[in-house]
């Protein structure tokens, strides 16, 4: 079983975070300013920061073994 | 944590419809229920959330109506403009930021009570209007705070080596083990397309078996959750990359089947050679945040 090494945690876990920030969660209807999420400009940056946080995966460093999570890495 | 509604504070929401300046707007983070005394005013103000959750951000606040209370900050809207968006999503770090922020502050008051988180970047020109969606929405979003209420949210990934997994099914399917039986006395004609063909059923016999431990592994998790969602899996540039990811998908878990949960997860990966589960959390409920 391999060891967790803190960067590949901390990628692994970005992406679980910007997966639910950005796809999921409640929009008010309303007068809105800005809906920042729908912009398309927002996925192109969210995608190259997650694109990069897979490639990091797809070049030997292997998505690691979280196990039993301790405390919520935010 | 519950002060008089009328108190505000400074630089929070000066008087009512403070959010009515040009230069301000609201930045919203999740629906709560109200946690202090309901009030029935028309009167759209922001309180300060609790000590302890404004100790790190004196800006976060509360937004009551009735039995509900959005979470929110008020911000300059100068930070939002195309420009400042163009230039925040340049930057990498500061797109990061932006994301840990955001899930941060939900976190923090998902640690003491039940949110309904609100999608990044959700940004509002007037109270009046987030007041009113609460209004309008209110059975429903009562009804999705029960709903979610003790649960917190598991993300689950499983891999699986699919080279072994190919191993297993060449040894174990009946098919394909008659044509390497076969294989062994063809002649060279034959042989070659016995080859062809064993590398085509190989090939679907190991994505059936994928796809077969991906729906029971979901399936043994969803037994243990109130509600669960499966993810689309991104797609991969490289796919003999090893291991490949089968499954993606989102729990809900209330915290007392939590640990059995985990054991599921972890029995399902351990009791099977070239499977891997991950999982992280404990996230807010992001996934089943909107209505069904």
């Amino acid at each position: 079983m391999d060891s967790l090494l803190p960067e590949e945690s901390r990628e692994v876990t970005l992406l679980d975070l910007v997966d639910r920030v950005v796809a999921h969660g409640v929009v008010l209807s309303g007068d809105i300013t800005i809906s920042v999420a729908d912009v398309d400009l927002i996925y192109l940056g969210l995608r190259a920061l997650l694109t990069s946080v897979e490639r990091a995966g797809e070049l030997g460093a292997p998505p690691s073994l979280l196990g039993r999570p301790g405390p919520s890495d935010e | 944590m519950t002060e008089a509604r009328d108190r505000s504070v400074p630089g929070l929401a000066d008087g009512p419809e403070a959010a009515g300046a040009e230069d301000q707007a609201w930045y919203l983070y999740g629906i709560v229920r109200n946690p202090g005394p309901i009030s029935n005013g028309s009167v759209s103000t922001v309180t300060p959330y609790s000590e302890a959750l404004s100790a790190d951000d004196p800006s976060i606040g509360l937004m009551s109506c009735g039995p509900l209370a959005a979470v929110v900050r008020r911000v300059p809207r100068s930070e939002y403009t195309d420009e400042a968006m163009e230039a925040r999503l340049r930057d990498a770090t500061a797109l990061e930021e932006m994301v840990r922020s955001h899930n941060d502050v939900i976190g923090a008051v998902h640690q003491r009570q039940a949110i309904l988180p609100a999608k990044l970047g959700g940004i509002y020109a007037r109270l009046d209007d987030l007041r009113e969606a609460l209004q309008e929405g209110e059975d429903e979003f009562l009804a999705q705070l029960d709903r979610i209420e003790g649960c917190d949210e598991w993300a689950v990934h499983l891999y699986a080596d699919r080279k072994e997994i190919e191993n297993q099914v060449a040894s174990e399917h009946p098919s394909i083990r008659q044509i390497r039986e076969d294989l062994a006395t063809a002649t060279p004609g034959r042989a070659y397309f016995l080859q062809r063909k064993l590398a085509g059923d190989l090939a679907a016999a190991t994505d059936g078996e994928l796809s077969r431990l991906a729906r029971e592994a979901f399936d043994g998790l969803k037994r243990l959750a109130e509600e669960a969602q499966v993810s689309p899996l991104p797609r991969v540039s490289s796919p003999q990359t090893e291991p490949v990811e089968v499954l993606r998908a989102a729990f809900l878990v209330s915290r007392e089947k939590a640990d059995e949960f985990f054991r599921v997860a972890d029995s399902f990966a351990a009791d099977r050679r070239g499977v891997r589960c991950d999982y992280s959390g404990p996230w807010p409920p992001y996934s089943f945040a909107a209505a069904r």
